[in-house]
C-alpha cells in the first residue's frame, strides 16, 4: 500500500483552478519535496491530503483512507504541521500537548517524552506566547508527532527560523525518515529540499511539472545544475511575464 | 467509523477542559464575570440606598374604617395603601418587590383600642421575606404607628403571600436580571471561543485531530455553559430567596442558556472580527432583551404582540425563571416553553455543526 496515492486531483477556489489534474504517488518512509513558487497549489494540495478541503475532482488517498470518504479514520494516521505558528498561547508547553493527547487519547507519558524530545523539557511549563519562533515551531512538531502518526505533512516548517532552528529540524526530519514516517515536505529552500527529500514533484500554476529524485532532476538539467536552477527553469518567470499575468 | 461514546466525551471534554482552563487567563472572560458581581452588588445595595429616609410602605385592608387608618393617612411617617379587600391587599402585596407588611385590621380596631393595650393586628409579608426580616419590618411599623397615631399595636405575621404562576414581585426583575446575564454571556462572551480559535488558526489544527466538528462545537457549548452556570449561580445566590422550585430553576438556566450560547457560537463561526461580533452581538442582544421586558407587561403591551415576543428564547426563559419562583409549578406552566427553548437551541446548534464542517470546505 502506498502512504500517499493522488490520482487526477482537483481543486478550484471561487472559480480558480488551485490545483489542476495532479497525480503522484509516494511510498512508505519517503520524504517527499513538493516545491513550487507561491500560489501555485502546494499548500491547497497538503489541505486535500488531510482533509481539510475537498477536491473539487480527482481522489486521494493517505495510508488507504480516502480523504473525503474516510476523514475521520484518516485523522489518527497523519500528522499536520501548518505554515503557521498555531497554538494555544495563552496555555504552557505541556498543557497544549497535554491537550492534543487526550484528542488523540495518547498516554500523558508521551507529553514528557516529546517534549524531551525536542528540547522543550525545561520550557514545559511557560506560556507558549513567550516562546521564540523557533521554540514554538518544536512544539508544533512535538505535538504533530504526539500519536506517532506514519504520514507527517510539513509546511515550510522552516520559514523564518534562524540557521540553528532550521538544522535542528532538518536533523529531526530525516530522524524520522529513517524510523519509518512518510513525510510530506513543502519548503521554499531549496538546499533543505535537496538534502531531505528522497523524491521532489515541482508544481506550478496548480500542475506537476517534474517529479523525480533530486539527482535525475538536477541532472536532466545539465551537468553542475543545482535544485534551485531547476527549479527557475521549470517554474521562473521573467518580471516582465509577472506583469502580463 | 464513528466514534463511540467513550471517545466522543473523551475529545469534548478535552476541548471543554482546555477552554476552562484558558478562560482563567482570558481578560474578556474575567472581566464580564466581575461586571456581573458588581452588577449584583449593585442590584443589592442600590435600593436601599434610594429608599434611605423615605417612609415606609404599609399595605392596609381596614375593614372596620378605624380611627388609626384615618390617621396613618393624614402622617407623613408611613406611606399608606388601602385596600377595599383583604384578598386584594394580598394581591398587590405579592407583586411588590420590597420588603413590605400588609396588615388587616380588624372590623373593632377602634373598640379594642379604647380597651387599652396594644391591640393584636395581624400581617402578611411577601414569602421570599425572611422570618427575622418580617420581624424586623414588624418592629418598625409597630414603632411608626405609635408615634404617628398614637396607637400600640401587636403585630403578628399570620402568613406569607405568593405572586400568581409566573408573575411579578421580585421574581420580575429578577428574571430579567437572570435572563440579561445569560443572554449577555452568550452573544458577548461565547462567539470569542470561536472567533479566537479562528484568528489564531487553531481551528486548523483541531480539525484535523480525531475531533469532529461536531465534537468542537459541543465542547465549545459545554464551556459555554459552563461560564453561563458560574456566572447565572452568582445572581442565583444572592437571590436564593426568590427560587421556590430549584429543579425548575436550575433545568431553566441550563436550557435557556442554550439557545444564547448557540447564537454565540454561530456569531463565532460567521464573523472574522471583534469589530462585527460587538455590531451584532448588541443588535441581538436588544432583540433578546426587549422581548423579556415586555412580555409580563400584560395589558400595557397588545396581546397580539405578546403572543410572539412571549416564543423569544429569553423571553421564554425569563417566563421558566418566573414560574420557578412560583408557589405552583403545574407541568402545563412550562412545559411548552422548556421545549420551545430547547428546539431553537438545537436547530441554531445544528446550524453551527454545519457551519463550522463548512467552512474552508
Amino acid at each position: 500500500m502506498m502512504a500517499i496515492q493522488v490520482q487526477d486531483l482537483t481543486r478550484d477556489y471561487d472559480g480558480t483552478r488551485a490545483v489542476d489534474h495532479i497525480s503522484f504517488e509516494v511510498e512508505p518512509g519517503e520524504v517527499f519535496g513538493f516545491l513550487g513558487p507561491n500560489g501555485a497549489g502546494k499548500t491547497t494540495t497538503i489541505k486535500v491530503l488531510t482533509g481539510q478541503l475537498r477536491p473539487t475532482s480527482g481522489r486521494a488517498q493517505v495510508m488507504g483512507c480516502d480523504v473525503v470518504e474516510d476523514r475521520q479514520q484518516l485523522k489518527p494516521q497523519i500528522g499536520v504541521v501548518f505554515e503557521y505558528q498555531n497554538i494555544y498561547e495563552r496555555l504552557s508547553a505541556r498543557d497544549n500537548l497535554l491537550f492534543a493527547a487526550r484528542l488523540y487519547g495518547v498516554d500523558k507519558r508521551r507529553v514528557e517524552e516529546m517534549l524531551e524530545r525536542v528540547g522543550l523539557a525545561d520550557q514545559a511549563r511557560k506560556q507558549a506566547k513567550t516562546f521564540s519562533n523557533g521554540m514554538k515551531q518544536r512544539l508544533l512538531i512535538a505535538r504533530a508527532l504526539l500519536h506517532q502518526p506514519r504520514v507527517l505533512f510539513l509546511d515550510e516548517p522552516t520559514r523564518g527560523l534562524d540557521p540553528h532552528v532550521a538544522r535542528d529540524i532538518r536533523a529531526f526530519v530525516a530522524e524520522l525518515a529513517v524510523q519509518g514516517v512518510t513525510v510530506f515536505l513543502t519548503t521554499h529552500y531549496m538546499e533543505e529540499a535537496d538534502q531531505l527529500s528522497n523524491r521532489i514533484a515541482l508544481i506550478d500554476a496548480g500542475k506537476i511539472v517534474a517529479l523525480d529524485t533530486p539527482a535525475a532532476l538536477k541532472a536532466a538539467h545539465g551537468e553542475g545544475a543545482t535544485l534551485e536552477d531547476v527549479f527557475v527553469q521549470l517554474t521562473g518567470r521573467s518580471f516582465r511575464k509577472w506583469g502580463e499575468e | 467509523m464513528k466514534p463511540n461514546l467513550g471517545t466522543n466525551l473523551r475529545i469534548i471534554g478535552a476541548i471543554a477542559a482546555k477552554d476552562i482552563t484558558s478562560a482563567i487567563k482570558n481578560r474578556n472572560v474575567l472581566a464580564n464575570f466581575f461586571m456581573i458581581l458588581f452588577l449584583m452588588v449593585f442590584y443589592k445595595v442600590m435600593p436601599a440606598l434610594m429608599d434611605a429616609g423615605s417612609p415606609p410602605v404599609l399595605f392596609v385592608y381596614d375593614a372596620g374604617s378605624s380611627a388609626l387608618v384615618a390617621a396613618l393617612e393624614d402622617s407623613d411617617a408611613v406611606e399608606l395603601r388601602v385596600y377595599p379587600s383583604e384578598e386584594l391587599m394580598k394581591e398587590k402585596l405579592a407583586v411588590k418587590d420590597d420588603k413590605e407588611l400588609g396588615l388587616v385590621i380588624p372590623a373593632d380596631f377602634d373598640r379594642q383600642a379604647a380597651l387599652g393595650g396594644p391591640v393584636p393586628v395581624e400581617a402578611y409579608v411577601p414569602y421570599w421575606v425572611s422570618d427575622q426580616a418580617a420581624r424586623e419590618v414588624a418592629a418598625e411599623i409597630e414603632s411608626v404607628i405609635a408615634s404617628a397615631a398614637g396607637h400600640s399595636i401587636d403585630i403578628t405575621i399570620a402568613g406569607i403571600v405568593y405572586a400568581p404562576i409566573g408573575e411579578g414581585g421580585q421574581a420580575f426583575m429578577f428574571s430579567i436580571l437572570l435572563a440579561l446575564t445569560v443572554a449577555v454571556m452568550g452573544v458577548i462572551i461565547i462567539p470569542h471561543l470561536m472567533i479566537e480559535e479562528k484568528q489564531a488558526k487553531t481551528l486548523d489544527a483541531l480539525l484535523v485531530s480525531p475531533a469532529s466538528a461536531g465534537q468542537v462545537v459541543a465542547g465549545k457549548a459545554l464551556t459555554a455553559l459552563f461560564y453561563c452556570l458560574i456566572t447565572a449561580a452568582v445572581v442565583l445566590g444572592v437571590n436564593a430567596a426568590i427560587v421556590l422550585h430549584w429543579w425548575l430553576m436550575v433545568l431553566a438556566v441550563i436550557c435557556g442558556a442554550l439557545f444564547p450560547i448557540a447564537l454565540g457560537l454561530l456569531f463565532g463561526v460567521l464573523f472574522e472580527s471583534r469589530q462585527q461580533l460587538t455590531l451584532w452581538g448588541f443588535v441581538s442582544l436588544q432583540i433578546l432583551l426587549v422581548p423579556t421586558f415586555l412580555v409580563p407587561m400584560e395589558g400595557l403591551v397588545p396581546d397580539g404582540v405578546i403572543a410572539v415576543l412571549r416564543w423569544v428564547p429569553t423571553a421564554t426563559l425569563g417566563h421558566l425563571i418566573r414560574v420557578a419562583c412560583s408557589r405552583q409549578a403545574p407541568v402545563a406552566a412550562f412545559a411548552p416553553e422548556l421545549a420551545a427553548v430547547l428546539g431553537s437551541a438545537g436547530l441554531v446548534l445544528a446550524i453551527v455543526v454545519w457551519a463550522v464542517r463548512r467552512s474552508d470546505r
